[in-house]
């Protein structure tokens, strides 16, 4: 699993300048379009199609399917964690990583208890996604305010851990579902 | 404002409330003698949009400062001795008069409220009084109450569907798991809602 990372977020300029536009935001966070290259791109897509979802579910926390598995290696790869390790100044050796496929009725919710001392990052696989499904990525600031940020595919949102939910999905979105890499980076 | 319930009547309501699963509820019928003057002076409160990760619906300010002569009406019936009086009759708690912080609240297609367990300090009853359209299951927005399972939310036992001018009440415990299920159709869900302490 080497060099899957689009090149040019290898450069240490760039890598600069998203670890300088991770640190400015509140809560800490950054979206990197064109994370991996198109041809890990599509290798992902199709390993990420052979896993099984499973409905996981706890009410009064989180609602969705989910998969884990070898498909999801790269995320637990040095190559992925160097690079997180690079734009968070955190040294990181742990990567709990699932795929979560978000339908209608599925979300996430925020608990007093959430670790805030660990990186957690999306990484998103849907080619198109309309903002009135919900289904979006909300982060919190500490004084309150909310940034929406809206699914795109083969895009990276890295961020401080615990200060984001997935909104619920609603009818709207009829059959159609968020698909999402998800994890959490110690 | 609110009807008067036959002994006979509160002796079924008091059966029911006990003996409700997953925890302890009561449904009363034809609760006001003008329900549709007091969803007519609702429409004509102001309502803000309500945006969580918990919830996303369209909320009145505190209804003690309601715009409306049909609205103040039906708080004030809803904070009178007499309301206490009857819920507490039913629930077999007893409850102090004048229920506090009432609001509106509208669902509309989309709109939700997740499993949550209504807990703080001094709530003992939750009621919910319906003054919108009748549901189905075809429109959602049911009151959908969970069994537990440990310290969290299980299976939904239950799903009362709004209909108007009724009003859902159940006791306010740890174990009190309930959420307004999505409305999936064009209808509004109007409610007014508080807690008796």
């Amino acid at each position: 699993v080497a060099a899957l990372i689009t090149a040019a977020f290898l450069k240490q300029k760039v890598l600069t300048t998203i670890r300088e536009s991770y640190e400015s935001n509140n809560p800490r966070g950054v979206q990197v379009a064109d994370f991996l290259d198109d041809g890990a791109y599509k290798n992902l897509l199709r390993s990420v199609g052979t896993l099984k979802l499973k409905k996981t579910e706890m009410r009064d926390m989180y609602s969705f399917f989910a998969a884990g598995g070898k498909g999801l290696a790269f995320f637990r790869s040095s190559e992925f964690l160097s690079f997180v390790s690079a734009v968070t100044g955190r040294v990181l050796s742990s990567a709990d990583v699932s795929v979560r496929m978000f339908m209608h009725g599925n979300y996430t919710l925020m608990h007093d208890d959430r670790e805030t001392d660990a990186v957690e990052f999306y990484f998103d696989m849907t080619p198109e996604w309309n903002p009135s499904w919900g289904g979006y990525t909300v982060f919190l600031s500490e004084h309150g305010e909310k940034l929406a940020v809206q699914p795109a595919p083969n895009t990276l949102l890295l961020a401080q851990s615990g200060r984001s939910y997935v909104k619920y999905v609603n009818c709207r979105a009829g059959g159609e579902g968020r698909l999402v890499v998800c994890g959490l980076l110690k | 404002m609110i009807r008067s319930f036959s002994d006979h009547e509160l002796a079924a309501l008091s059966r029911q409330f006990r003996n409700a699963k997953p925890f302890p509820h009561a449904v009363l019928h034809n609760v006001l003698d003008d329900s549709r003057k007091a969803l007519a002076g609702l429409r004509k409160e102001p309502f803000t949009l309500k945006d969580t990760d918990l919830f996303t619906f369209k909320q009145t300010n505190n209804l003690y400062y309601a715009r409306t002569g049909a609205v103040k009406r039906v708080v004030a019936a809803l904070s009178s001795p007499g309301f206490s009086h009857l819920i507490g009759r039913i629930s077999g708690k007893k409850l102090r008069a004048g229920a506090v912080d009432v609001f509106g609240a509208l669902y509309e297609q989309g709109d939700y409220l997740l499993c949550h367990d209504d807990q703080l300090e001094g709530r003992t009853i939750a009621f919910i009084l319906y003054l919108g359209d009748d549901f189905s299951a075809a429109d959602g927005g049911a009151l959908a109450l969970h069994s537990s399972k440990g310290k969290h939310p299980s299976a939904v036992v239950q799903r009362l569907y709004p209909e108007a001018n009724s009003l859902v009440f159940f006791e306010v415990s740890a174990r009190s798991w309930h959420e307004v299920e999505e409305v999936l159709s064009g209808k509004k869900r109007y409610s007014i809602g508080g807690w008796l302490h």
